[in-house]
């Protein structure tokens, strides 16, 4: 007698279906991880960020609603909500992690650095706020000119 | 025969999975890769980047003089960050072209980076820098032509 185990013994379209649903689930996950967009949008506010700083003077205060960038972060379960747009001052980089693994750097060309940034959730919506500041002593700019 | 029969029925109904199967990953494939296409697309700010780089540099020649000659003193007058513009901190491309009167036949008073050429293939490439013309006068009433171009991209990594 031949002996054909589990999967043998099932008609070949319920085997059809399930690796169709098996397939169509695969499908879902990566759409919905591709529409969620924690690439795109890391993309658009590190972009828009850098535009805002070069268009800045010393002394602006600036302050940035980014709800939706922290809901895309919650989305790709990262933790610290506080830290997904950074700056780097050495590098003149604005840095935007919106998932677990990576993140977007994009330079601006304006030489100022950039004080007191942090990111203030629930006021009643979650802004980012920071300061410019004429840069610092031995970086070439308008400013120390 | 009628052995024969069934073995030709289960050769059939083999051809048929592997055909609707094949369909299946032809159609999800396709699904995937038009995903990837349309929100793996860059954002683009470029046109936008060099307009407001074009006019700072507008900005500062009306403010006071800039000694071209002098490298540093036009990035110290325009509070343009060098490094950054030069390329020394990671990929900017940046490029700037500061002319007497007009760049066709003028003179060349100031330059940073060298591909200009792919300013006129408007349309041609979505990857081309996009750049930007202007004239600006400065404070003595000297009038300059300022061409930027960007090709300014994302540095994007994949660590922890």
């Amino acid at each position: 007698m031949e002996k054909r185990g589990i999967i043998g013994d099932l008609p070949d379209n319920v085997i059809t279906i399930i690796l169709m649903v098996i397939f169509s689930a695969f499908l879902f996950v990566f759409v919905g991880q591709q529409k969620n967009g924690a690439g795109i949008w890391e993309d658009v506010y590190a972009k828009e960020i850098a535009q805002i700083i070069n268009l800045a003077e010393p002394g602006d205060e600036i302050s940035i609603d980014v709800h939706y960038a922290t809901e895309v972060a919650k989305k790709n379960k990262v933790q610290d909500l506080k830290s997904v747009i950074k700056f780097d001052n050495e590098t003149k980089e604005v840095v935007v992690k919106l998932r677990k693994f990576g993140e977007t750097r994009f330079s601006y060309f304006n030489n100022v650095e950039i004080v007191n940034s942090r990111i203030e959730l629930g006021i009643p919506t979650n802004v980012l706020k920071f300061r410019i500041g004429e840069a610092q002593e031995g970086e070439i700019g308008r400013g120390n000119g | 025969m009628d052995n024969l029969n069934r073995k030709a029925e289960a050769v059939g109904n083999q051809t048929m999975w592997v055909w609707s199967m094949f369909l299946l990953v032809i159609a999800g494939g396709g699904i995937a890769i038009g995903v990837m296409i349309f929100y793996g697309y860059e954002y683009d700010l470029k046109a936008f980047e060099a307009g407001v780089l074009s006019n700072s540099i507008s900005e500062c020649l009306r403010e006071g003089a800039i000694d071209f000659s002098n490298e540093q003193n036009f990035y110290s007058k325009c509070r343009l960050n060098q490094k950054v513009l030069s390329e020394e901190y990671n990929t900017t491309k940046l490029n700037i072209r500061i002319c007497k009167n007009r760049c066709e036949g003028g003179e060349i008073v100031f330059q940073l980076g060298s591909d200009f050429e792919s300013c006129d293939f408007i349309g041609k490439n979505e990857k081309y820098q996009k750049c930007t013309r202007s004239f600006s006068e400065d404070y003595e009433k000297k009038r300059f032509e300022i061409i930027v171009g960007s090709n300014h991209l994302i540095r994007r990594s994949n660590k922890l």
